[in-house]
């Protein structure tokens, strides 16, 4: 929107230009004084209006511009828990003083979320279970609920996630009176216990979560399904800085009592390594800059994150003979260190469309040892590690109704992206380079009670 | 069927409420300037009834955009701020066109504020010669209630955007995984539910680029 270009206009020598003849009065905008006599806060029903009214920082009795009654709405705006705010203004007693109204809107405390999603792969894979599979599905289901905690902290719980979980969590929003973000999180699932099949579905499939880690990492394209008990913990750091623009530490953790290893791609869908201890972590420290319209509903803006990434994935990897009944053993041990950029830019094309364009880019190192190879090679030793990708894609708001009494967003979005990762030297592995493409189109439904999403998408990632 | 009729006639009634309204014009004015006219009565619309007897300022933001053959795109705008003063019961209004301050003045009834309001003829952007412009153009109205600015967009992103940072990776450009992080999951179901609804009235219009400017 030209907000900024019209605002500029306002500012710009003036120069009448009307017929009419402009009069000595009060121009609306200007720095209005209000002396306020009492302030009210209305529609405060999970908040303690006296809470609010804190965080307003305005004190009965006292005069304020509109400029201050501006910034004291900003804090009360930012408070967790708070979706909007308005200010007006009532008579006081006697002219020339006035009673403030403070309304909020306060979020649901309960939130849900169902994501739903059928991938066509171009080749048959083998993510978890015992079959290779053409087309994979996955499907999560999430309920939860916040609470506030003191001024600026917020609690939150939720149980479900794709591989049936509890999340614990807290936020706080103005570290030592900063602003600063600090973000705390843990995890604990125990796969198959909360798990959601769907009906067509094979039963075969009743597994773990599996992940795909990039080839720094694991450079024999390999799904790693976690064990029965997985926890993982997550810490985010946000300072803001000027504008848009903001520094973001943040950290992570996961250990799991066990697991598969399958190379994505094989003959023998039987074939898999016995996984014990796995623990990786993520350490990264980024500046970005993020001005986006919305950060779920893109519909303008752009983001870019530039930063330093450290990563590590270490497991005792054991390989079974199952027709000689012999096993040997490896310790993998990986640790990739390097400098990713990524940005995204968003163009509206009028009131429901949008497109956008993302690229993503790393280039690092990696020092491993203990990887095994489905030729029972074990590789270790240091490679430079590269690789990127660059998306474009499409959204379009098929219903959207943003007013005081709803709030609900369909939107459907496509995308299409290509892909690339390699590691140098390659190790003569068949998946090195790996070069693909991944077409998606899903519908995502919005609303104060949470995201509901489903998504197709053709995955290729290469190879023969 | 009797839930859809009821649905049809309710979304008929909105879309004859807003074709009521009336669309503004574009005219020529002195010195090449592209002028709107004939603005819409809005002022009864509930949202901005409310805010415009807040006490505090109400802001429209007119934007005019075209998207004409033979033209290279342009883009105009006027402002329009209003403040009801309680205690005198009347309203202050300042109107801004492309030039800058166009007209201050003191309204005594919503009434006055409607005429004063579709008799504005805004400047808002000077036409460029020499090109032949002929098709529509798009025109705008944003109400601003006083909450809103810049300052608040730049600010209320910043906890959304640092939490939602890993959003490019776990979309596939570099972890072509099935699996997604069922904890980052959880944080942006969390993000997604809190965030602010834009309690912000537009109305937008095609009208016909004026007779007169092509050379």
């Amino acid at each position: 929107m030209s907000w900024a270009t019209v605002s500029l206009l306002g500012l710009l020598a003036a120069t009448p230009v009307g017929a009419v003849e402009p009069t000595p009065a009060i121009a609306a905008g200007s720095s209005a004084s209000f002396f306020i006599e009492t302030i009210v806060v209305d529609e405060a029903t999970r908040f303690s209006p006296d809470l609010i009214l804190a965080e307003s920082r305005l004190v009965e009795g006292q005069e304020y511009s509109e400029r201050e009654l501006r910034d004291a709405l900003f804090r009360i705006v930012r408070l967790p828990l708070i979706l909007d705010a308005e200010f007006s203004l009532r008579r006081g007693t006697q002219r020339g003083r006035f009673q403030l109204v403070i309304q909020v809107d306060e979020a649901r405390r309960w939130f849900f979320g169902m994501e739903g999603s059928a991938t066509r792969w171009s080749r048959p894979v083998t993510l978890s279970g015992t079959s290779t599979e053409d087309v994979v599905q996955g499907f999560s289901m999430l309920a939860g609920r916040r609470f506030s905690v003191g001024r600026y902290g917020v609690f939150f719980a939720a149980a479900g996630g794709q591989d049936g979980s509890l999340n614990l969590g807290y936020s706080h929003n103005n570290l030592l009176g900063r602003r600063i973000l600090l973000q705390i999180s843990g995890a604990y699932s125990r796969c198959g216990q909360a798990q959601v099949s769907l009906p067509l579905g094979d039963e075969g499939d009743q597994a773990c979560r599996a992940e795909i880690f990039d080839l720094g990492l694991d450079p024999t394209l390999s799904a790693w399904e976690a064990g029965e008990g997985t926890a993982r913990a997550r810490l985010t750091l946000g300072v803001p800085l000027k504008g848009n623009q903001s520094i973001r530490f943040a950290g992570s953790f996961l250990d799991t009592e066990g697991g598969f290893r399958r190379a994505v791609y094989q003959e023998d869908p039987a074939q898999l390594d016995f996984l014990r201890d796995r623990t990786d972590w993520e350490l990264t420290a980024s500046w970005m800059l993020d001005s986006r319209d919305d950060p779920l509903f893109t519909s303008e803006g752009q983001r870019w994150e530039a930063g330093l990434q450290v990563r590590s994935l270490e497991a005792e990897v054991e390989r079974w003979d199952f027709e000689n009944f012999t096993s040997f053993k490896t310790d993998h041990a990986s640790l990739e260190v390097g400098a990713r950029l990524a940005g995204s830019k968003y163009w509206s094309l009028g009131r429901k469309d949008a497109i956008w364009g993302r690229l993503d880019a790393f280039l690092g190192r990696t020092d491993f040892s203990g990887v095994l190879t489905e030729d029972d090679r074990i590789l270790e030793g240091q490679a430079d590690v590269w690789r990127g990708g660059a998306a474009f894609g499409y959204g379009r708001f098929l219903h959207r109704v943003r007013t005081d009494e709803k709030w609900q967003e369909l939107r459907w979005e496509s995308e299409i992206e290509a892909l690339y990762s390699t590691t140098s030297p390659s190790f003569d592995l068949p998946e090195n380079p790996l070069a693909g493409f991944r077409v998606s189109s899903g519908l995502t439904w919005r609303s104060s009670w949470g995201v509901f999403g489903l998504e197709l998408i053709y995955q290729d990632l290469g190879g023969d | 069927m009797r839930r859809l009729a009821v649905v049809l006639t309710l979304l008929l009634a909105a879309a004859t409420s807003r074709a009521d309204l009336g669309e503004p014009t574009l005219e020529l004015g002195q010195g090449d300037r592209l002028l709107v006219t004939n603005l819409p009565a809005i002022f009864d619309d509930k949202e901005i009834a409310e805010h415009l007897t807040s006490g505090l300022t109400t802001t429209l933001v007119l934007t005019v955009k075209t998207s004409l053959s033979g033209a290279t795109k342009l883009e105009g705008g006027a402002r329009i701020t209003i403040r009801f003063e309680l205690w005198d019961e009347v309203f202050n209004v300042t109107a801004f066109g492309s030039m800058g301050p166009l007209q201050s003045t003191v309204l005594e009834s919503k009434e006055q504020l409607t005429a004063w309001w579709r008799s504005l003829r805004l400047p808002v952007m000077a036409v460029p010669d020499g090109e032949g412009i002929r098709g529509r153009a798009e025109i705008t109205l944003d109400v601003l209630p006083f909450s809103r600015s810049e300052e608040l967009d730049t600010e209320r992103w910043f906890s959304e955007s640092v939490l939602r940072a890993e959003e490019g990776r776990r979309s596939g450009v570099s972890h072509p995984t099935e699996g997604k992080e069922s904890l980052a999951e959880v944080l942006d179901i969390l993000i997604a539910t809190s965030i602010r609804r834009r309690s912000l009235t537009s109305y937008s219009w095609t009208s016909p680029w004026p007779e007169g400017s092509t050379p």
